[in-house]
């Protein structure tokens, strides 16, 4: 499997202020790739520079194998990217704009137009200014697709749908990574990185702390134990972390091996256990302690 | 590339129509006046020619040609004219750039298949296209409004004193263009018209103390209209204009190509 995205040892300084240090992962062809991490953490930095709207302090990263600096153009014709945040140019009609936007790829777009703004049931005629944020959204979505990317970059993409549009939008992302595209979805949202991901890389504060399969990440011997009667503070178990008591209630991460937890826990005064796979929610608040 | 070009043609365009209108207004009704002052005569020249030199040379007067005589009143409202016409550029070379941070469209823009060369290249030839358009739009005005009161022919005196102005009206587009790439978006517009400002007070001082060795660094003193009507245009002035232009545009690529974007 090819690699189209490669990031070695990227590094973004703003003046002293980290935005990103020493990041490094690939992403592999038809992949589509989670990047979690809270605001702040440093997914837009890292964004930013793969688009090469900013230019890393050290480090370098490629798009199919090539510089993302350097060939930034290049790359652009085979990238689409919907950004957090969506600006156009007010005075423009949406149908403008995506004609625009398509004037840019050398291929006839207009199909592809067509098809997208029906599914999202985006209004072509109206001007950009008199759209609601989640018909910018859309429009956005619809800019970033036209030109049928071979590499789809979403930053925060679901915000500012509607439920409908958000299972509509993801049907679309779907259908793109069928035919063959990669998709590098970056959100702090984890149910939504859970339902279309295959892999995931967790930042924090501009580190990546974590890349995982999101099997493994669930698999990887986390459990969510929930206790009810009275637990001792101080439990003889290691890798114990999140751990909550309200009432006669204790919940906990517990990652190891299964039979010496219930054997600790059976010495203690415990009326009932329940034991259970944690949501990613869960474990990703465990990487952020 | 093209498509930029395009683009910024359209989304330039109320502003150049407002710029255009109130600029051939002011010529227009400028012009008009002149009747009023030829008829006044010597009366209201020697209550201009009362003022203080400083007063004077702010408003474009100069004592080689009254007010009252129609190179006299030419050159006041020349001057005023170049003063809008040179904000005008400025202004437009700083916004063509500024305004894709500014409005956060450089999100969109700059992610496409599109070099920022090509980007600003576009951007380069639909400001020149505007400043042009303006030049023109201001020497028919002048030449309809005006030469038809006179009793002599003044048509080449106005075409070829509009060619010194939009020679400096480039080399400020092409400065606000420059500034535009190496500023912070907020600050572009203000530092534009800061450099406009400067130029107009050197152009105060050096006629003021007579300094005129200094005029290679005042625009407004390239194709001084008094000058240019005797003299003709500076080719010195008009090849150090071409090269300012050439230079701010391949500076300001070269400049731009570094920038980092942000939202």
């Amino acid at each position: 499997m090819t690699n189209v995205i490669e990031l070695n040892g990227l590094t973004k300084f703003y003046g002293k202020v980290k935005g990103i240090e020493d990041v490094s992962f690939e992403v592999e062809e038809k992949e589509v790739f989670g990047f979690i991490g809270p605001n702040g953490a440093g997914k837009s930095t890292t964004i930013r520079t793969l688009l090469s709207l900013i230019f890393p302090t050290k480090g370098s990263a490629t798009i199919f194998g090539k510089d993302c600096i350097k060939h930034a153009s290049e790359i652009a014709m085979d990238v689409g990217y919907l950004p957090s945040e969506v600006f156009y140019y007010d005075g423009m009609k949406v149908k403008d704009l995506l004609n625009y936007s398509a004037s840019f790829f050398k291929k006839d777009c207009k199909q592809k137009i067509e098809e997208l703004s029906s599914l999202l049931d985006l209004p072509l005629n109206r001007k950009i200014e008199d759209l609601s944020f989640g018909n910018k959204k859309k429009v956005g979505i619809v800019q970033g697709l036209l030109h049928s990317p071979k590499l789809i970059i979403l930053d925060e993409p679901s915000a500012g749908l509607d439920p409908l549009i958000q299972q509509t939008f993801f049907n679309i992302l779907k259908q793109e990574n069928e035919r063959g595209a990669t998709i590098f979805f970056s959100s702090h949202i984890l149910s939504e990185v859970q339902r279309m991901c295959d892999r995931v890389a967790i930042l924090k504060e501009g580190h990546l702390i974590a890349l995982q399969k999101i099997s493994e990440l669930r698999k990887d011997s986390y459990k969510k134990v929930t206790v009810s009667g009275t637990l001792k503070e101080e439990l003889d178990l290691e890798n114990v972390t999140n751990r909550q008591s309200a009432d006669e209630h204790t919940t906990f991460l517990y990652k190891g091996d299964v039979r010496k937890l219930l054997s600790t826990l059976a010495k203690q005064h415990i009326d009932d256990i329940l034991i259970e796979e944690p949501s990613l929610e869960e474990i990703f608040l465990h990487y952020y302690q | 590339m093209k498509q930029i070009f395009f683009r910024e043609l359209k989304a330039n365009f109320k502003s150049f129509l407002l710029w255009t209108v109130i600029t051939a207004v002011i010529i227009v009704v400028g012009y008009i006046e002149y009747s009023g002052m030829k008829e006044a005569g010597e009366t209201v020249a020697a209550v201009f020619g009362m003022m203080p030199r400083i007063a004077k040379i702010m408003f474009g007067m100069d004592d080689r040609a009254p007010l009252d005589t129609p190179l006299g009143y030419y050159m006041v409202m020349y001057l005023w004219i170049t003063f809008i016409t040179f904000a005008y550029s400025a202004m437009l070379g700083a916004d063509l750039i500024a305004k894709e941070e500014r409005d956060k469209t450089s999100d969109f823009l700059y992610v496409k298949p599109v070099t920022r060369t090509q980007a600003l290249t576009g951007k380069f030839l639909a400001g020149i296209f505007y400043c042009t358009a303006i030049a023109l739009v201001c020497v028919i005005a002048t030449v309809f409004s005006f030469v038809p009161m006179l009793d002599i022919p003044f048509t080449t005196e106005v075409v070829i004193t509009h060619i010194g102005m939009w020679f400096s009206q480039l080399v400020f587009f092409a400065i606000g263009f420059f500034l535009a790439s190496v500023l912070h978006f907020r600050r572009t517009t203000l530092a534009a018209i800061g450099v406009l400002v400067v130029m107009y007070f050197l152009m105060v001082f050096i006629q003021m103390s007579e300094t005129y060795s200094l005029n290679v660094f005042c625009i407004f003193q390239h194709f001084y209209s008094y000058d240019v009507i005797q003299d003709g245009l500076n080719p010195l002035y008009m090849a150090l204009s071409a090269v300012l232009v050439v230079l701010g545009y391949f500076v300001s690529l070269a400049c731009y190509r570094k920038r980092s974007l942000h939202n």
